[in-house]
C-alpha cells in the first residue's frame, strides 16, 4: 500500500466518512458533528455545533428506509416545521428543518442533557407520576396547536433534574408502523406503546387521544417495568395491541396503588371514547392522585365487562356452525400471510442487495479500468436474483432483477422480467416506471416507435406522476423526462435529463447524457453534443472493444455516439443548405452524404438540384457517378 | 447440512452480493488461492504487524515470516475449514495468525532444546501476551494497522478516481482539508487559495467525501459475506475500537 496518511488525518477522515451523507449538502458548512447520540429507523441523531449561531444542538439526520420515498421525508419536514412553532419549557424546541435535494433532510433540535425517563428508579411513584403529568401538560400544549406526537414512549421523555422534556415532536409518523412491519423490529424500536388505532394502521383515526394512550403505556412501563404488550415478533405484537387487553397492572406490580392503576388502564382503553378526552384531563387526574384526592378514573363497571363478554360470545354464537370453517380459514390465511410476509421480507432484502450491487458496480466503473469488476458485480447480483426467483416467484424479485439487467444493458431480458413482475402484481409502480423507461430508451435508440407502443410506454411512464411513494427520485425524474420526449416536448425533456445529471447516479447519468447528446445534436449544437457524448462515454473510459462485446450498455453508448456523429454531420449539411439555398456545392455535398447514409430519395433530389444549379466538372463527375450507381 | 425437519430454508441467506471473501469457500484450487491472495496482499501490513508484535520481530523479519505464514495457509487445510459464510476475513486472519504463532513458538522451543526433546505444552494462548511499545497486544496492533490501511487505501482510490475523471482539483481541496496539520482549514481559506467560491469548496468536499466513503465501504465489503457482518465490520471501523 502506498503513501501513508498522518494519524490525525486518518481519524478526521474516518469521523467524517462515518455515515452516508451524514450532513447533506450545505449542512456541512452549518454544523460540525461532535458525536453520535443514537440511531434508529428514522436516521441518526448527532450532537452537533451550529457554527453560525455557536450553540450545541441535537441534529437528527433523516435517513429514511429505502423505498419509503421522498414524499415521506417532505411530510416529516412539514411536521417538523409545525413543531418549530411550539414553545414550551417541557418540549425540546425544534430549531430548524433542512431538506436536501437528494431526498434526505435534517432537523436541528434543542440538545437536552438528560437521562431517559425509563432510567429512573421504579419505586419512586410520586416522582414518576409528577414527571408524566408534566409531560402530559406539554403534550396537551402541542395538541392545542394541532400537533400530535404519535410516538411517545419512555425514550422520548428525557429528565433534566426535576424537569421532563418531551423530545422528537414533529418527527413521528405513519412511518413508524409501516417500516416496523416491513423492516425488522429492531430497526425502529417496538410499537409497544402504540395505540390500537395506530397499530391497526388506521392512521386517520389518530388524534390527541392516541397520545393519551401512549402516555398511559409509558406510565405502565415505568410502574411495571415492561410495556403493556411484549412480543418478539412485530406483527404478533401489533395484533395483540389491537385485540388483547394488557395484563392488569395489579398483577405485574401489585404494590402500585389501585387508583393509579385505574388511571393507567383508562388511558389504555381500546376505544378512544373511553380514554381521557385530552392529555390535560389525564394530567388533572394524575394531579388528583398526587394530591391524595379520589381520581375520576373508574374500574369498568360490571355491566360493561359483561357486555364485552356477551359481545364476544354473541359473535361466536352467530358464527354457529361456521365457526369451524372460519377457524380453519383463518389458519390458512395466517399461514399464507406468514409465508407471504417472509417472501416480502426476503424481497426487501433482495432489493437492498441490488442497491449495494448497483452502487458497487458504479463505483468500479468510475474507477477507470475496473470495468471487469463492475460487470462481475452486476452479474453476481443478477445470479443472486435468479436463485432467489427460483425459490420465490414474487413481483419484487422480478423487478429487482429487471433493474440490474437494465444497469447491465440487457434490455430485452430486463423487459421480460418487468413484464413478469407486472403480470404478478399489476399495481407495482416501480416496475411500471422501470418498464416505461426501458421501452422509451429502446425506441429512442431504434429511432422509431409505432403509435401503439408509444401509448403503452406513455401509460407506463404515467406512474412517474403518481404519488406512489416507493418510486426512486432519480427514476421518477428519468420517467418524466422520457415522457416529455415521447410527447414531443423536447425542451422539457432536455430540462428533465439535465436534472437527472445532477443526481450522481452513474447509470441514470449515462442514459441522460446519451439522450441529451442527441437532443442538442439535432438542435444544431455539435460541440455540446460531443461533450455530452464524451460524458456518456467517459463512464466507459479505458474500455477496449473486448469490454464492449461483453457489456451491452457500453455497446449502446457506442452505437448512440455513432448515430450522433451522423446526426451532427447531417445537421451541418442542413445548416449549410439552409444558409445558402442556391449554393450547388452545399447541395451536392448533402446529396452525396445522404446517398452514402442510405437516404436515396432525398439524396437523389439534392443531387439533381445541384446539377440543375450547375457544378464544377470535377464535382459533376462525382454527382453523376452517385446518381448512376443508384 | 443436517436434516432440519420441516423448517423452511432461510430466504434471506444467499442474497448478499458476491465478495472476494464470500468466494473463498466455493472456489477451489488456484482460483481460491488467487482470491485469498488478493485479500492477504491487501492486509499484509497488519498481518506483519501482528507477527512482529507476537514474536518481537523487526519489520524485515516479520515480512519474511509473513511469507512463510502465507504459504502455510495455502498448503494446509486451514482454508478448507474456514467458513466465510460465518465471520469476516479479519477474524479469520487473526485465528490463522494465532495458530501459526503457536506453531512457531513450539518450533523455536524445540530448536532451543536441540530437537528431539520431549514436547512441552506450549501455546500462544498460555504464554504471557507480548505487547509492543505502546502496550498493545498483537490483536490490537493488527486492528489498528488494519483500520489505518483501509483509510489509506480508500484515500488513494479516491485520488485515483477523481484524477482519472479529470477532477484533480476536487481531490486537491479534499487532500488539503484533511492533511493540513492541526485544525482543518476553514472553507473560506480554501476558497481563497484555490480561487473558488465557498459553495464550490463545500461541493468539492462533499463529492470527494462521498467517493472516499464508497471506497472505504467497498474495501470492507470485500472482507465480509453477509449484510450483518458488513454492518458490524463498518461499525468496528468507525468505532475506533475492536
Amino acid at each position: 500500500m502506498s503513501a501513508q496518511l498522518p494519524e490525525d488525518a486518518r481519524a478526521r477522515l474516518l469521523a467524517d466518512a462515518r455515515e452516508p451523507d451524514a450532513l447533506p449538502g450545505l449542512l456541512y458548512e452549518r454544523y460540525r458533528v461532535v458525536r453520535e447520540l443514537g440511531r434508529g429507523g428514522m436516521g441518526i441523531v448527532y450532537e452537533a455545533e451550529d457554527v453560525s449561531l455557536r450553540r450545541r444542538v441535537a441534529l437528527k439526520v433523516l435517513a429514511l428506509p429505502r423505498g419509503l420515498g421522498p414524499g415521506l421525508s417532505e411530510q416529516v419536514l412539514r411536521e417538523a416545521r409545525a413543531a418549530a412553532r411550539l414553545s414550551h419549557p417541557n418540549i425540546a424546541a425544534v430549531y430548524d428543518a433542512h431538506q436536501d435535494p437528494g431526498g434526505g433532510g435534517a432537523i436541528a433540535m434543542q440538545l437536552v442533557n438528560g437521562a431517559a425517563l425509563s432510567s429512573l428508579p421504579r419505586a419512586d411513584w410520586k416522582r414518576l407520576v409528577t414527571l408524566v403529568r408534566d409531560a402530559a401538560l406539554a403534550v396537551h400544549h402541542a395538541h392545542e396547536h394541532g400537533i400530535v406526537h404519535r410516538d411517545l414512549k419512555p425514550h422520548n421523555l428525557l429528565v433534566e433534574g426535576e424537569r421532563v422534556v418531551v423530545t422528537d415532536f414533529g418527527l413521528a409518523k405513519e412511518l413508524a408502523l409501516e417500516s416496523s412491519l416491513s423492516l425488522s423490529g429492531s430497526v425502529l424500536g417496538t410499537p409497544s406503546y402504540m395505540p390500537p388505532e395506530q397499530a391497526g394502521g388506521r392512521a386517520r383515526d389518530v388524534d390527541a387521544r392516541s397520545d393519551v394512550y401512549a402516555l398511559g403505556a409509558t406510565l405502565y412501563d415505568l410502574l411495571a417495568g415492561r410495556p403493556p404488550f411484549v412480543e418478539r415478533d412485530v406483527v404478533t405484537l401489533l395484533r395483540h395491541v389491537v385485540e388483547r387487553e394488557p395484563p392488569p397492572l395489579a398483577r405485574l406490580a401489585p404494590r402500585v396503588p389501585r387508583d393509579l392503576a385505574l388511571v393507567v388502564h383508562k388511558c389504555l382503553e381500546k376505544e378512544k371514547e373511553r380514554r381521557y378526552a385530552s392529555a390535560r384531563e389525564l394530567a388533572e387526574d394524575l394531579t388528583r392522585w398526587l394530591d391524595g384526592k379520589p381520581v375520576l378514573a373508574r374500574a369498568p363497571s360490571l355491566g360493561y365487562r359483561a357486555e364485552k363478554l356477551v359481545r364476544r360470545h354473541r359473535a361466536l354464537v352467530a358464527a354457529g356452525a361456521l365457526v369451524l370453517v372460519v377457524v380453519a380459514g383463518a389458519l390458512v390465511v395466517t399461514w399464507t400471510e406468514r409465508a407471504e410476509r417472509r417472501a416480502t421480507a426476503a424481497a426487501l432484502e433482495l432489493s437492498q442487495m441490488a442497491d449495494v450491487v448497483r452502487r458497487d458496480a458504479a463505483l468500479h466503473e468510475r474507477m477507470g479500468g475496473e470495468k471487469e469488476l463492475a460487470l462481475a458485480r452486476l452479474d453476481g447480483g443478477i445470479a443472486r436474483c435468479r436463485e432467489f426467483l427460483a425459490r420465490y416467484d414474487v413481483a419484487e424479485g422480478h423487478r429487482v432483477l429487471g433493474r440490474l439487467l437494465r444497469a447491465r444493458g440487457m434490455r430485452d431480458e430486463a423487459l421480460r422480467e418487468l413484464d413478469r413482475a407486472l403480470e404478478l402484481e399489476p399495481g407495482l409502480a416501480p416496475a411500471r416506471l422501470e418498464r416505461g423507461i426501458l421501452r422509451a430508451a429502446r425506441f429512442f435508440e431504434a429511432a422509431g416507435i409505432d403509435e401503439q407502443e408509444r401509448a403503452a410506454t406513455l401509460a407506463d411512464l404515467a406512474v412517474a406522476d403518481s404519488s406512489a411513494e416507493d418510486l426512486g427520485r432519480i427514476d421518477r425524474e428519468l420517467g418524466l423526462a422520457w415522457r416529455a420526449l415521447l410527447t414531443g416536448d423536447v425542451a422539457a425533456a432536455a430540462r428533465g435529463f439535465a436534472v437527472v445529471l445532477g443526481y450522481d447516479d452513474l447509470y441514470a447519468m449515462r442514459e441522460a447524457n446519451m439522450v441529451l447528446a442527441r437532443i442538442v445534436a439535432q438542435a444544431g449544437d455539435p460541440d455540446e453534443a460531443r461533450t455530452r457524448a464524451m460524458a456518456a462515454l467517459d463512464i466507459d473510459r479505458g474500455l477496449g472493444s473486448a469490454y464492449v462485446e461483453r457489456d451491452p450498455a457500453a455497446a449502446a453508448v457506442q452505437r448512440a455516439v455513432a448515430t450522433l456523429e451522423l446526426d451532427a454531420e447531417r445537421a451541418e449539411h442542413d445548416r449549410a443548405v439552409v444558409a445558402h439555398p442556391f449554393d450547388p456545392i452545399a447541395r451536392a455535398e448533402r446529396g452525396l452524404y445522404l446517398m452514402r447514409t442510405g437516404d436515396a430519395e432525398n439524396g437523389r433530389a439534392d443531387l439533381e438540384t445541384a446539377l440543375f444549379l450547375g457544378v464544377s466538372d470535377e464535382l459533376r463527375t462525382k454527382v453523376e457517378a452517385a446518381l448512376e450507381r443508384r | 447440512m443436517a436434516e432440519r425437519g420441516k423448517k423452511e430454508p432461510d430466504p434471506i441467506s444467499g442474497v448478499f452480493p458476491t465478495t472476494i471473501w464470500s468466494q473463498v469457500r466455493p472456489l477451489s484450487g488456484s482460483a481460491r488461492a488467487a482470491a485469498i491472495e488478493t485479500l492477504a496482499h491487501r492486509y499484509q501490513g497488519p498481518a506483519e504487524a501482528f507477527l512482529g508484535t507476537a514474536l518481537g520481530l523487526a519489520p524485515e523479519a516479520a515480512r519474511e515470516l509473513f511469507q512463510q505464514f502465507f504459504v502455510r495457509v495455502l498448503e494446509t487445510d486451514f482454508l478448507e475449514r474456514a467458513d466465510p459464510g460465518r465471520g469476516r476475513f479479519r477474524a479469520f486472519l487473526k485465528v490463522a495468525l494465532r495458530r501459526f504463532w503457536t506453531d512457531e513458538l513450539r518450533r523455536r522451543a524445540a530448536e532451543k532444546r536441540g530437537g528431539g526433546a520431549a514436547e512441552v505444552a506450549l501455546d500462544a494462548d498460555d504464554a504471557l501476551e507480548p505487547v509492543d511499545r505502546k502496550g498493545r497486544g498483537p490483536d490490537e496492533v493488527l486492528d489498528d494497522a488494519w483500520r489505518a490501511s483501509l483509510v489509506d487505501e480508500a484515500f488513494q482510490r479516491t485520488r485515483r478516481e477523481l484524477e482519472s475523471a479529470g477532477r484533480a482539483a476536487v481531490f486537491e481541496v479534499f487532500r488539503e482539508y484533511y492533511l493540513a496539520p492541526g485544525e482543518a482549514p476553514d472553507y473560506r481559506t480554501l476558497a481563497q487559495k484555490h480561487e473558488l467560491s465557498t459553495t464550490d469548496v463545500s461541493n468539492h468536499l462533499q463529492r470527494a467525501k462521498r467517493a472516499f466513503r464508497e471506497h472505504l465501504r467497498a474495501l470492507v465489503l470485500d472482507t465480509v459475506s453477509s449484510a450483518d457482518d458488513l454492518e458490524h465490520e463498518l461499525a468496528w471501523v468507525f468505532a475506533g475500537r475492536p
